[in-house]
């Protein structure tokens, strides 16, 4: 329990601490943050790049797990780009998951990604991302009556994405990127949900393939 | 406001009394007459009276764990004492309930948080489990679920992983045997027909003189179902063979620390006299060792060597036969608490309870 609490806690400062250097660069830049907008405004009335010039992001993708957990499943996640070198995506995502000792195991994460969007062209981009998260690891046990071995999990990854926005206001992406997870090991056959009381940690390469709609308030 | 802020107030404590009241009607309506296995016993009468006599009834009473418990918390702590606790006296049943593995350790059982050292889950504020059966007998409800009849029921207590030199891989012997290929399950062997007594090697404790001959002839039977005993002679010498031919599990398995299974050799002259106390030419049970010397109990031991025969192997000895034999017997026996065990724990005076049981004897002709 204490050490899931020192990680929630180590996860939180990480990301206000980013966040304050964020808004420390932001509070420099500002003075010319007007301009570049007026000239992106005009840029995107004549041309589909326009969609990463807006602030904001709405996404669905599939996704899959390879590795320790092979899964698939889908998401849903909220970008803001309050700056043009960073990004924050905050995801939320199920999966359903593979469970060689039977029984449904579905995995809901939720987590964000920081990130570098660097345009290569006014339609497409890279970006480097790394970020954290929480899965709520659920196995529903094979047998009516049978222990669960639910589970929480926190994980840190790494990876990139690839963006291209065929017109205005839309783009679609890919990211892949590896996790690590913090966890307990755990097992379910027949009538038998056992979460092992050591911590472990599991590696998984995650590929999301969906589309996302820009847009600023 | 003063009549507002106390109904706040009491609030949460109402909603947690409704919660546990809700809690208590719902166990009542399941089991209206409690956990205890004397309760279940007004009702099922024969069931009853056979677990009362059962390894199961006196897990957490029975002579040996209770003088064993003691050397296992001198030895090796408080932790490992509430390990063997996990197991032998569960209290399923309730804290007012039987010291031992109950009615509800079974028929209350949803499942187990890991098929080893007593990780069982046991509700019985649930419908009761039967082996065959949906909605209620009159006096509870009852559901059929196949963890009853499993091997991983039976193997939450009959697989252990410690504490100390403890290593009783019942469960995982049988998942490498022919019978768990053939889903034969543990109470085809230990429940025939049913019967709660549990057929095994540990004796009655306390029962009667009937019963404790019952138990004895019941494990006899259920070795020589399990276990053959040959004899051959080549040139000079003997062969003896034992085999574990009808055991889903080695022999024997569990607490081989505490057994004694093994084959006594003795040969006669033409007058039919034996030529002295038999030998003891193959043994089974676990052998215990302090620095390579022999010794009694597993909490003075410092090694422990497995000598079980796994299901399906065969074990030889070769023995020479005297000159001037004419015929030689070979006996296979058991024990289910060693002798020199019994004394280790100050249980000299239970001897009488624990009877020597001959299950197999063979004598061949030699000339």
């Amino acid at each position: 329990m204490a050490m899931t609490r020192m990680f929630c806690l180590v996860c939180l400062t990480l990301l206000a601490v980013t966040l304050s250097f964020t808004g420390a660069a932001l509070g420099q830049e500002e003075p010319d943050a007007p301009e570049t907008r007026v000239e992106s405004d005009e840029s995107n009335e004549s041309g589909p790049s326009a969609a990463f010039d807006e602030d904001l992001a709405l996404g669905v993708y599939g996704t899959a797990w390879a590795g320790a957990y092979p899964g698939v499943g889908g998401g849903g996640r909220l970008r803001w780009e309050p700056f043009d070198m960073l990004g924050l995506d905050l995801f939320a995502e199920s999966l359903i998951v593979d469970n060689p000792g039977g029984g449904l195991r579905h995995d809901h994460s939720i987590g964000f990604n920081l990130y570098i969007p660097i345009e290569l062209t006014p339609s497409f981009r890279i970006r480097p991302l790394f970020g954290f998260c929480a899965v709520f690891s659920m196995i529903e046990p094979a047998q009516d009556g049978a222990p669960r071995a639910d589970d929480v999990l926190f994980g840190i990854h790494g990876g990139a994405g690839v963006e291209w926005s065929p017109q205005r206001y839309f783009s679609v992406f890919l990211d892949v990127q590896a996790t690590g997870y913090l966890g307990h090991d755990r097992s379910s056959h027949g009538w038998t949900g056992e979460v092992s009381e050591e911590y472990g940690t599991f590696a998984v390469v995650q590929a999301s393939l969906g589309a996302q709609v820009h847009f600023s308030l | 406001m003063n009549r507002f802020g106390f109904g706040i107030r009491w609030a949460p404590v109402a909603l947690i009394a409704l919660i546990a009241i809700g809690g208590c009607s719902q166990e009542s309506a399941a089991l209206p007459f409690g956990p205890e296995a004397e309760s279940c016993g007004t009702c099922h009468e024969e069931e009853y009276a056979a677990w009362a006599t059962s390894p199961h009834a006196t897990s957490g009473t029975s002579p040996v764990f209770e003088a064993l418990l003691v050397e296992v918390e001198g030895a090796w702590g408080v932790s490992a004492r509430d390990a063997c606790i996990d197991c032998h006296q569960p209290s399923h049943g309730g804290p007012d309930g039987e010291m031992g593995i109950g009615c509800v350790s079974c028929h209350a059982a949803t499942g187990n948080t890991g098929e080893r050292d007593g990780r069982l889950r046991v509700d019985w504020g649930l419908p009761l489990i039967g082996p065959t059966g949906e909605g209620s007998n009159g006096a509870h409800e009852i559901r059929t679920t196949g963890f009853l009849t499993s091997a991983s029921l039976c193997g939450t207590c009959h697989e252990v992983t410690g504490p100390g030199l403890l290593d009783e891989p019942t469960l995982t012997e049988h998942r490498a045997s022919d019978f768990a290929e053939a889903d034969i399950s543990c109470a085809t062997c230990h429940m025939p027909e049913g019967e709660h007594r549990f057929v095994g090697l540990d004796p009655p404790w306390g029962a009667s003189e009937e019963e404790a001959q019952r138990a004895a002839n019941d494990a006899r039977e259920l070795f020589r179902d399990a276990v053959t005993l040959e004899v051959e002679r080549v040139g000079g010498d003997a062969i003896i063979t034992v085999t574990n031919i009808g055991a889903g599990h080695s022999v024997p398995t569990g607490a081989a620390f505490l057994r004694d299974v093994w084959v006594d050799v003795s040969s006669h002259g033409p007058d039919g006299e034996s030529d002295g106390n038999p030998r003891r030419v193959l043994s089974f049970g676990a052998e215990m060792t302090l620095n390579g010397a022999p010794v009694a109990l597993i909490t003075d031991a410092d090694e422990v060597v497995s000598r079980s025969l796994s299901a399906g192997d065969s074990r030889q000895a070769r023995v020479a036969i005297p000159e001037g034999a004419t015929s030689i017997t070979a006996t296979l026996r058991l024990r289910a608490v060693r002798w020199d065990t019994l004394d280790a724990l100050g249980l000299d005076a239970r001897h009488d309870e624990v009877p020597t049981i001959d299950v197999d004897t063979i004598t061949i002709a030699l000339h």
